[in-house]
């Protein structure tokens, strides 16, 4: 439990001097600005540049805006969470900044331990907050579409939910690669082909992108670009990681339930977990073992 | 306090250590020496618990480290050649980390950074982030870190290689302190002059394997052979024959008006020698017996000369 403790401070000094909570909420605040501020101003640009464009594939409303938020997230905050997390693990082992720790007896489930909930609260803490606040501003650009406080938070938490997924992913790879680099894109690989793979198989209910899926759905159906009349909420709001994503959400759109997606996410994460601490359990930890 | 027992490590196809074996008494400083590659810093990680071995056996305090690593982390003490810290905290929020993690209770855990800073010369400097700090400093604060859990057996790897003259003395000073003070200190390194001025028994490892293990003045003994050198006030040609040939004489060795006499038996070879030089038309202008130091023994056991 003292290695849990001191690992959680050292995690938080670590985050705050090194400006890891300062790129992720600027990262996740960006997008929740400009999300909505684009999708404004786009009738404007596009009307200016295409003076013919029908008018009516213009028109969009909060919640498109919440969704398309969402879709941009998905893809790119992805690529922020495992390129800010992929040294977690693996930097500590290469510079062999553990040999102190272990020496002095820390134990490795505390040192894992305390980075996933450190990490994992503050990614979904961030995610949330940047949800509310991309939900507030479409509402404010969008007035007259507003999906509900308890939908939003809904979809926040279920978008917060999903990158934390991807923080217990980014350290389990950090714990396989010794360089940082190779696990932030093994991290980023398995996110992006996890909804192409699952939908093939018909898994999709099972993985957590289907959180990304209810996220969307849990604010209803918007109103905008691709949204076809009578064709539910899937497809045009949440495109995912390109086409892959987007057959993956259309094929099974509806097919997710909720209890039997958080039973399985609830396993899975476990083995990941579990395989973290066995990995980092059995490493050698040494900086320049094998040299001599 | 500290059994290794054929000891044996591979990486690879490349056998870091051959049956390692040697035993570390309590109380004392424990040289450990060898040339860069020897698998000084191997065996050094797997008796920190580090990194896991082949075969043999590494017994500390009784207790078998395979079977109880967990129990003995807290007994070893550590500072690997180059420390890594978190370059944003400062020395003394790192050793209170260090202090958390080994389960302090925040009092004695302040106190005992304020009493380590001050005691490794760092007390000024410890509130300044470490990421600022020369190697010298880092090194300073790897030996607080490395005893800040009051281990009782301290591995030591190369801990004055990257320190200036001032600072090697001020690291051997608190080794010897260290020693004093009843812990085991376990210290390889290549920097001769600091084992003989701290060791009190010594290790050789070459390829992986221990060429000589033991006590200073045992090593002294069996692997230094005593030479007598002799300057005359003038150079002489040849070895004067009567040297060369006297039964205790080993061989000589003549630079101009210097003369080396190696000898298989100091006290007898002596005698031998003096009876020689007075017979000799060359005057004498000095004579000394070479005091034998750690060096020659290494290079002799090392370079197989």
């Amino acid at each position: 439990m003292s290695t849990f403790v001191a690992y959680l401070r050292k995690e938080r000094m670590e985050s705050s001097r090194q400006s890891k909570y300062l790129i992720l909420g600027a990262f996740f605040g960006f997008f929740a600005l400009s999300t909505p501020i684009m999708l404004r101003i786009m009738p404007s640009i596009i009307e200016s540049q295409m003076p013919g464009f029908p008018q009516e594939l213009m028109r969009f409303d909060a919640v498109y805006s919440v969704q398309n938020y969402i879709r941009n997230i998905y893809q790119l905050g992805n690529m922020a969470v495992a390129f800010v997390l992929m040294g977690v693990l693996a930097d500590e082992r290469l510079q062999g900044k553990l040999v102190y720790p272990v020496s002095q007896g820390a134990s490795m489930t505390g040192v894992v331990g305390a980075k996933l909930v450190h990490y994992g609260a503050a990614v979904s803490a961030i995610v949330f907050a940047s949800t509310m606040l991309t939900y507030y501003y479409s509402v404010v650009l969008f007035p007259g579409s507003d999906p509900g406080v308890a939908a939003a938070a809904r979809s926040a938490g279920l978008l917060a939910a999903y990158f934390a997924t991807r923080v217990v992913i980014v350290v389990f790879a950090s714990a396989l690669f010794t360089k940082p680099l190779a696990a932030g894109l093994a991290a980023l690989v398995v996110s992006y082909v996890e909804p192409i793979i699952t939908s093939l198989l018909r898994w999709k209910h099972l993985v957590a992108y289907g959180l990304i899926d209810l996220a969307s759905k849990s604010l209803g159906t918007g109103t905008g670009m691709g949204t076809m009349p009578g064709a539910g909420p899937g497809p045009g709001a949440v495109g995912g990681a390109g086409a892959g994503a987007m057959m993956a959400v259309g094929r099974t759109g509806s097919e997710i339930n909720g209890w039997v997606l958080t039973a399985a996410l609830i396993v899975e994460v476990a083995v990941m977990v579990l395989m973290t601490v066995w990995r980092m359990k059995n490493a050698e930890i040494a900086p320049g073992a094998g040299a001599q | 306090m500290l059994n290794v027992e054929a000891l044996s490590k591979s990486y690879g196809q490349t056998r870091a250590l051959r049956e390692v074996t040697f035993q570390v008494t309590s109380g004392q400083v424990f040289g450990f020496l060898g040339p860069n590659g020897a698998g000084k810093t191997t065996a050094m990680n797997i008796i920190a618990g580090l990194i896991e071995f082949d075969s043999g056996a590494v017994t500390i305090d009784g207790m078998d480290l395979r079977r109880n690593r967990s129990s003995l982390q807290g007994v070893v003490g550590y500072l690997p050649e180059s420390p890594a810290f978190y370059g944003y905290m400062t020395a003394r929020e790192y050793l209170l980390f260090i202090g958390d993690v080994s389960g302090l209770t925040s009092a004695a855990n302040r106190a005992r950074a304020d009493e380590l800073l001050d005691t490794v010369g760092l007390a000024e400097a410890g509130r300044r982030r470490i990421g600022g700090y020369s190697r010298g400093m880092k090194q300073r604060l790897g030996m607080a870190a490395a005893i800040y859990n009051r281990p009782r057996l301290l591995l030591l790897d190369e801990p004055t290689s990257a320190l200036d003259p001032q600072g090697r003395l001020d690291v051997i000073t608190l080794v010897a302190r260290m020693r004093d003070a009843g812990l085991t200190v376990f210290l390889s390194t290549h920097i001769l002059a600091d084992v003989e001025r701290v060791c009190d028994s010594v290790a050789i490892i070459k390829s992986g394997t221990i060429v000589a293990a033991d006590s200073m003045a045992r090593l002294r003994e069996r692997y230094i052979q005593p030479v007598v050198d002799v300057a005359f006030d003038r150079v002489l040609e040849s070895v004067p024959a009567g040297i060369a040939n006297a039964p205790h004489v080993d061989r000589a060795a003549l630079d101009g008006d210097r003369l080396s006499v190696f000898m298989r038996d100091l006290e007898p070879g002596k005698r031998e020698l003096l009876h020689a030089l007075a017979s000799l038309d060359a005057g004498v202008a000095s004579y000394s017996v070479r005091q034998p130091s750690l060096e020659e023994i290494f290079v002799r056991l090392v370079n197989g000369r």
